[in-house]
């Protein structure tokens, strides 16, 4: 199933936030709990997990872009039925 | 504990890992609007101590209360439309999901005070007392309220008054961002149930047999009108503080050798290796507590917004909202030292 990654709200005022660093690539297996991204937003640099288990197969935001938040940023395909 | 009780419990404590990973995806998203403090790793606890009660027998909860408030027995829908703000939700959300109450269950709420929840025990434990007819109260609260005076005070009158009520600290090493070594001088927090010559317990959180065992054993003590206990449940907290929290303040490492204790999964290798069940049967009950938890989540998104009109409904008791002061006279239990 393809299932999206969102640009997550991680503080009670964020509006927007920054993907400062994909810490995986296109084609690579993510196991859930696992760093996928780290994200910058006014107050901190806060490193995001992979909620499902899969493949990154797409990444719509590149590092460096701000997007509003649930901005949908990439998809994972997962490894379930 | 019996493979039937045991295997029930597996259950839940899956209900309530998915529950809360569905309400950080919901978090994420900013449907929750408010922070939400996930229970991850600490399932064992509210799950084996309340395998020991029933409907009638009351808990008081915490800001991280969504495990308590399923193990006693809610309904994840309604548990959802709170968190989403929705009309059908425990307090027609009103509340949110530091303040889930829900009386049908015997639970008496979660409090977003640090340590409000104790007292409140206290007082239902002596509303208990006073009716014998058997029932009593669990409170549950962390570590860092264990330093709050509220603490001190519930642990001092419950004990002088003998009442049926069990304090169940979640010492889940910290307090925000603040380890317990930080913020305290004892080895552990049960040690402090000497100063109010109650019984004191430390149990591993993380191990469902013994959190069951236990807390069969405090009830058995507190039905007899032996006077509260203090169990103190050493476990942590595998997520953040609430999500967002970028946990700065620990190690990955640290974080990941808790990981390998994580209560579901020591519990399930228990069945799989002392009890002779299945591992087909165990996947088979996470699918059904994560489709079930989906469900819920998708129903309660699908539930009616609170009308305008409502938003001071319910502040006041109708009834009871002029309040009538009577004196109050407790007999006393004769200054009997234990
Ligand atoms: C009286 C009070 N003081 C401070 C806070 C802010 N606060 C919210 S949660 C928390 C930490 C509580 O730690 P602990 O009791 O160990 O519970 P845990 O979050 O670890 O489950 C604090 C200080 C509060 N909500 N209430
Ligand atoms: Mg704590």
């Amino acid at each position: 199933m393809r299932k999206e990654v969102i640009m997550p709200k991680v503080g009670l005022d964020m509006e927007e936030g920054i993907i400062q660093e994909w810490l995986k690539k296109v084609g690579d297996h993510v196991t859930a709990g696992e760093p996928l991204m780290s994200i910058e937003t006014d107050k901190a640099v806060t490193e995001i997990e992979a909620s499902v288990s899969g493949t990154l197969v797409e990444i719509l935001v590149p590092e460096n872009e701000e997007v509003e938040i649930a901005t949908v940023v990439a998809y994972i395909e997962t490894d379930e039925e | 504990m019996e493979k039937k009780i045991l295997l029930d419990a597996y259950r839940m404590m899956n209900r309530i890992r998915e529950f809360e990973n569905e309400a950080i995806e919901l978090a994420k998203a900013n449907a929750t609007r408010a922070a939400v403090h996930t229970y991850q790793g600490e399932e064992a606890i509210a799950v084996g101590v309340c395998a020991h009660m029933t409907r009638e027998d009351f808990i008081t909860s915490t800001h991280r209360g969504h495990g308590h408030c399923i193990a006693k027995g809610a309904q994840l829908d309604r548990m959802f439309a709170e968190l989403l703000g929705k009309g059908e939700g425990y307090c027609k959300g009103k509340g949110g999901s530091m303040h889930i109450a829900d009386l049908t269950t015997g639970n008496l709420g979660a409090n977003g005070i640090v340590g409000g929840g104790i007292p409140i025990a206290v007082g239902a434990a002596l509303s208990m007392q006073l009716d014998a007819k058997g029932h009593f109260t669990v409170s549950f609260f962390g570590d860092g309220a264990a330093n709050e005076g509220s603490f001190h005070e519930a642990l001092n009158m419950a004990s002088i008054w003998d009442l049926p009520v069990i304090f169940v600290c979640e010492n889940n090493q910290y307090g925000i961002s603040t380890h317990v070594s930080q913020s305290m001088h004892v080895k552990n927090i049960a040690d402090r149930a000497m100063a109010y010559n109650m019984k004191g317990m430390v149990v591993d959180g993380n191990d469902i047999r013994d959190v069951y065992d236990a807390m069969g054993k405090a009830v058995e003590y507190v039905k007899a009108g032996k006077g509260p206990v203090l169990m103190e449940m050493k476990t942590y907290r595998m997520a953040g503080h609430y999500f967002g929290d970028n946990q700065n303040y620990r190690t990955r490492e640290e974080v990941n050798s808790w990981k390998e204790k994580d209560p579901i999964l020591q519990c399930g290798s228990l069945l799989l290796e002392e009890y002779g069940v299945q591992e087909e049967v165990l996947k088979q009950i996470c699918k059904e507590e994560r489709l079930a938890v989906q469900e819920a989540s998708e129903d309660a998104k699908k539930m009616s917004e609170p009308k305008i009109e409502d938003l001071t409904e319910d502040l006041y008791d109708p009834e009871l909202a002029p309040i009538t002061w009577k004196t109050f006279l407790k007999a006393d239990n004769g200054g009997k030292m234990r």
